[in-house]
This record gives C-alpha cells, sequence and structure tokens, in this order.
C-alpha cells in the first residue's frame, strides 16, 4: 500500500514539474506565435495590393464575412481614408482547396495572390508563375480570364474567386471608390 | 447543420483524405500486421473502436475544459494519457468478456496506443474546428458530431486499406519477388500503386 | 560496449528507419524536401537525447508500474516544448511538418529507446545512445528527403523553412547551369523531374526503391556469408575424410607390422 502511495506521489510530481515547465515555454512563445500569425497576414495583405505595408503605421484592417468571401477593408490608422480592399476566399476543386486572395484599389485589380493550396504543388507552382502577372492592373469591371492553360482545375479555382469578388466589389464599393 | 456535411465529412476522410495513403498516419501497423487477412480484420475492429471514443472524450475535454481555462497547450499530453488509458480499459473489457478475441489479437492491442492514425485523428479534428488564432468555428455539439464521424471514417477507411492490402499480400508472398524486394519494399511500392489509384477518388465530391 | 559503439550503432548497423522500420510514419510524410526532413530529425535529436536523459536520471525512483505513464508524461513535455519553440521561432517548418511535430510521441523509437535502454543504463551510456539513435534517423530522413527533393524538382532547396545562415531561399544544387547551353533557356530543370515523388504515391515507391537497395546489399552479404559457410563445411568434410584415410592407412600398415 505504501509503496503504491509513493508511486502515485512520484507520478503526480513528474507531471506538476512537466505542467510548470510548459507553462514556463508558454509564457515565453505565446506572443512571438501572436505576432507571427498577425506579420504573416501583413505580408499577405501586402502582397495584395502590390505594396509594402507595416500595420499601426500605414494602416489598420477590418475583417468582414460575407457567406464565404472575407472582405478586409484597409484603411489609414485613423479610420478616415480607405487605402484598399482586399477579399480573400477558400474554393474546392477536385484535387483539393485553394485559398486566394485579390487586392483591388480605386476599381483596379492590384495583385491575385494564391495563399494555400492542397493541390498539387508544380500545378499550383506553374499558375504562380505564369497566369497571376495578366491579372494586374486590368479593371474591376471588365476581367479578362486565360483561356487555356496548362492547369485547368487549380486556374478555375482562381478564377471563381477573381470573379465573385469583383461582383462584390463592383456592387458594394464601385461607386464608392 | 445539414446531414450532407456529415455524409461527405465520412467519405472525405475515408477515401478521399484516406489515414493511410494520403495523411501517412498508421504506417507501422500497415507493414507490420497485414500479412494475414484475420488478423487484420480483427486488428482494424479495434482501432476503429479506439479510434471513435478517443475523439470524443478527446475533443469533449479540449472544448470543455482545455479552452475555457486557457492551457490548450497541454493538449498533446492530455490527449496522449487519454488514448492510452483508453487501451488499458479496451484490453481489460475485451479479456473479460471474450477471451478468445483475447487471445487472437494478443500483442497488437497495446501497440493501439503509439498508432499515429489515433493521435493524428484527435489533433486533426482540432485543428479543423478550431482557427489559427483558437477560436472555435462551430458550436460544441456540431463540433462533437463533426469530430465522431470523421473519426468513424477515418477507422473505416484504415480497416479498408489493410484489409484490402493483407489480401494483395497473401498473393504476395507466394509469387516469385526478387531477393532484394521480399518483404517491405515490394509492399511498399503497391501500397504507392494502391495511392496513385486512390487519387482518382478525388473527383467524387465536387 | 564501448562508448564508440554505442554512438554509432545508430547509423548503420541498428538504424531505426532501414533496419528496425520504425518511425515509418514521418519517414514518408516530411521526406518531401530536405529541409522538412532535417528538420524533424533536429527535433528528434532533441526530444531522444532529452527525454533518456531525464528517464535515465530517475530510473531507479520511477518503479515499474508507474513506468508507462510516467514515461509518456516526460515524452509529452519535450515533444510540446518543441512544438511551442518551434511555431514561435520557425513558423514555416511548424506549419508544414503539421500534425507530425505532436506525433513524435508516438514514434515508436523514443519509447522503445526509453524502455530498452535507457530505464536500465546510467546517465551518460543512455544520452550517448539517444543522440547515435537519433542521428541515425535523421541521417535515414535525410537520404529520403534529398532523394525525393532531387527527383521531383531537380535540386535542393534551402531556406524555404530553416532561415538560418541565408536570407533568400537558395537552391543549393541545380543542374540548369549545364543543361541550359545544351537545350536552350527555355528548359528548366523542375519541369522536367518526375513530380509525382513530392505526393504520397512517390513518398512509397521511393522508400520502397531505398530500402529495396539497402536489402539486396543485405542479401547479398547473407549469399555470401552462405556461400563461405558451404565451402568451410566442404573443405572441413574433405579435411575429416582425408584425416580417416590417413588414419586407416596407419592402422591397416600397424596391423601388417603386428602380423609380420
Amino acid at each position: 500500500m505504501q509503496s503504491k502511495l509513493i508511486s502515485g506521489f512520484i507520478l503526480f510530481l513528474v507531471a506538476a514539474i512537466s505542467g510548470g515547465i510548459i507553462f514556463f515555454i508558454n509564457d515565453i512563445t505565446a506572443p512571438v506565435i501572436a505576432q507571427n500569425l498577425i506579420d504573416k497576414q501583413v505580408a499577405l495583405f501586402s502582397e495584395a495590393i502590390d505594396q509594402e505595408l507595416v500595420i499601426d503605421e500605414d494602416f489598420i484592417y477590418t475583417e468582414t464575412d460575407i457567406n464565404g468571401l472575407t472582405e478586409y477593408v484597409l484603411t489609414t490608422p485613423d479610420g478616415e481614408t480607405v487605402i484598399g480592399y482586399v477579399y480573400s476566399q477558400r474554393s474546392s476543386n477536385n484535387y483539393g482547396d485553394v485559398d486566394v486572395m485579390v487586392g483591388i484599389i480605386d476599381g483596379v485589380i492590384q495583385n491575385v495572390v494564391i495563399v494555400g493550396s492542397t493541390n498539387t504543388p508544380t500545378f499550383v507552382k506553374n499558375i504562380e508563375k505564369n497566369y497571376l502577372e495578366p491579372f494586374k492592373t486590368q479593371s474591376t469591371t471588365a476581367v479578362e480570364f486565360d483561356s487555356k492553360t496548362g492547369a485547368t482545375y487549380t486556374y478555375t479555382s482562381v478564377s471563381q474567386v477573381v470573379t465573385e469578388a469583383v461582383n462584390y466589389y463592383n456592387e458594394t464599393r464601385g461607386d464608392a471608390s | 447543420m445539414s446531414w450532407t456535411v456529415f455524409a461527405v465529412a465520412i467519405i472525405n476522410a475515408m477515401l478521399i483524405n484516406n489515414v493511410i495513403l494520403a495523411q501517412f498516419l498508421g504506417i507501422c501497423p500497415f507493414l507490420g500486421v497485414s500479412k494475414k487477412s484475420t488478423s487484420s480484420v480483427g486488428m482494424s475492429g479495434a482501432v476503429l473502436f479506439v479510434m471513435v471514443i478517443a475523439s470524443m472524450v478527446t475533443y469533449t475535454i479540449y472544448a470543455l475544459v482545455l479552452v475555457p481555462y486557457g492551457v490548450e497547450y497541454i493538449r498533446t499530453i492530455v490527449f496522449i494519457l487519454v488514448i492510452a488509458s483508453l487501451v488499458q480499459f479496451v484490453e481489460m473489457i475485451i479479456k473479460k468478456y471474450s477471451k478468445a478475441l483475447y487471445k487472437s489479437l494478443g500483442v497488437y492491442l497495446p501497440l493501439i496506443t503509439t498508432n499515429c492514425a489515433i493521435l493524428g485523428v484527435a489533433i486533426a479534428n482540432i485543428s479543423t474546428l478550431y482557427a489559427q488564432d483558437g477560436q472555435a468555428i462551430y458550436t460544441f455539439w456540431q463540433g462533437f458530431g463533426l469530430s465522431t464521424v470523421t473519426a468513424i471514417g477515418t477507422g473505416l477507411g484504415f480497416g479498408l486499406i489493410i484489409f484490402t492490402f493483407s489480401l494483395i499480400r497473401e498473393r504476395l508472398d507466394g509469387n516469385n519477388v526478387p531477393d532484394a524486394w521480399k518483404g517491405v519494399p515490394i509492399s511498399l511500392v503497391t501500397a504507392g500503386i494502391m495511392a496513385l489509384a486512390f487519387i482518382g477518388l478525388g473527383g467524387m465530391l465536387s | 560496449m564501448t562508448k564508440m559503439e554505442n554512438f554509432t550503432k545508430g547509423f548503420f548497423k541498428e538504424n531505426p528507419i532501414f533496419v528496425y522500420l520504425l518511425g515509418m510514419c514521418p519517414a514518408l510524410a516530411v521526406t518531401s524536401t530536405f529541409e522538412t526532413a532535417l528538420g524533424m530529425g533536429l527535433m528528434v535529436i532533441f526530444v531522444l537525447a532529452l527525454s533518456n536523459f531525464v528517464i535515465s536520471l530517475f530510473r531507479n525512483v520511477i518503479k515499474d508500474e508507474i513506468r508507462t505513464p510516467a514515461y509518456i508524461v516526460i515524452i509529452a513535455t519535450l515533444v510540446t516544448i518543441v512544438d511551442m519553440v518551434s511555431a514561435a521561432y520557425v513558423p514555416v517548418l511548424s506549419e508544414s511538418l503539421g500534425v507530425f511535430i505532436p506525433l513524435i510521441v508516438v514514434n515508436c523509437l523514443i519509447l522503445g529507446r526509453a524502455e530498452s535502454f535507457a530505464s536500465k543504463n546510467n546517465v551518460v551510456d543512455s544520452i550517448i545512445d539517444g543522440v547515435g539513435m537519433a542521428l541515425g534517423f535523421t541521417m535515414a530522413l535525410v537520404i529520403i528527403g534529398i532523394t525525393r527533393e532531387f527527383l521531383a524538382t531537380g535540386g535542393i532547396m534551402w531556406g524555404d523553412y530553416l532561415p538560418f545562415f541565408v536570407s533568400e531561399p537558395v537552391n543549393l544544387l541545380t543542374l540548369d547551369w549545364i543543361l541550359q547551353p545544351i537545350l536552350g533557356s527555355d528548359f528548366t530543370i523542375r519541369d522536367n523531374m518526375f513530380s509525382m515523388f513530392s505526393m504520397p504515391a512517390g513518398a512509397f515507391i521511393g522508400l520502397g526503391f531505398i530500402l529495396a537497395v539497402i536489402q539486396s546489399k543485405k542479401v547479398k552479404k547473407e549469399k555470401e556469408a552462405a556461400a563461405l559457410m558451404k565451402q568451410k563445411i566442404a573443405e572441413a568434410k574433405a579435411k575429416k575424410a582425408a584425416r580417416l584415410k590417413e588414419q586407416a592407412a596407419t592402422d591397416a600398415l600397424a596391423k601388417k607390422g603386428a602380423s609380420a
């Protein structure tokens, strides 16, 4: 009986020390992890509107979800002037999901970025290298899509997100820009 | 939440995102246990049972205990202890109620603890049901249903692949395989061809 | 065994992946690139060395009945530490390895070394064993990773996941500079390699090939040993036959001498 108590106590001690160590490490790393998330988001925004931005200095943003399409409104830190809009959505195709971000300023598409995807990496790289450039500087009222590409599934997903983003922008923000 | 979401989750977990061929979880039993079809059926039954109950228990603990107290970071320890105790518990029950089953499963039962698939499913459920910054995407009962259904699908997928593979392997052992390829290497190449075949199922849900 | 033998046994003779076939799940999942394989290997070195150290330090205090849960808690703590630190300081690697970082807990290698070695040997030997086996594990992962990445893309990238020593991702080995002058500057080697190897199917087939190569060497060794054994037995038989003949001849001579 006594040996069982001692064993139980030792187990408790091991668990307590482990818990303490983890708690301590968490104190150190949790802020860094949170900061990493913010940095990643800001980097994506910068890429989407093709400008270098520093959060809280150049801009702040608000996020709204419209039925799967997420709209980020980027404004100057005082909230007065709108810098631009970024739309993000996940589109599914037969190979998996593609997360796309579209940046629009004043009715002109700035950039289309593939944030992440579970499609075959070579196809995604192909689209990123060759077929995203034409989107830049296109007006939102008349977007041209490439008619034949080497990896149709991924490109179709990208075009789908661009179309939805552009349609939403034209309906709700187009005249207010 | 319509029932189609659950149906899609099962098919996704079982065939499209198959636990062995696409997610690489549970390879050790896949290569080690699948030599005879009878033992593989028993093993996958036990794994399915433990997986479903483990998913239910770990999700409940995570949603109702870890998140409200802000200690999500001890989830690895908590999950693996839950799984280990569950396996002990299952072993005790099987020993008591069915000596024959216990004898046939024998040494495989304790090995279920170190089966990557069970811990993998538990953690994957958490990542799909909670966003990056820790916010819950679904309500508790929706999440509970989704995680249970995913676990069922994963367990069925695991059993399907192991059983099919054991049938193939029984044939392989009888054939003329070059010495350098005997055993594990030829099984791996076969598994690769199976994985290629399963990519074709990706178009099922669109 | 000596300290040196203890350290090097993990590389070839008792390699966890190639000989014992432990830790197959990471071997297939994280080896799509050289960097992810190396990253996972470094994490396993950390966890295995420290877990062996702690478990061997307290091997007399932790009694048999609480052995398993205590080991699990210790290993899981170390894995949680690795998980948090990597999410904070190498987030790209942590995201790419995904669920396989917490799955280091159920890597049979770590629990296996704890039960079979660390619980029975002193601290220094246990640390050496842990580092040696983990280095062997890392070496195996890196071999698979380099093979798969080279076959899939024709080059080895550095800096994508482990942003150390370089500021921009750099391609360590690219054959473009040899092949482009010959085949025209439109040619990139990446477009002409087998991208299947970066996918799950390629992982299985690639690992199968590597294991077959290793097994062929083992089979050859066994065949040579069997042939050598056969030869030795034949020689021994011949010697015995010769000796018996001699014996019979001397016996006959002695008989003749006695009767004469």
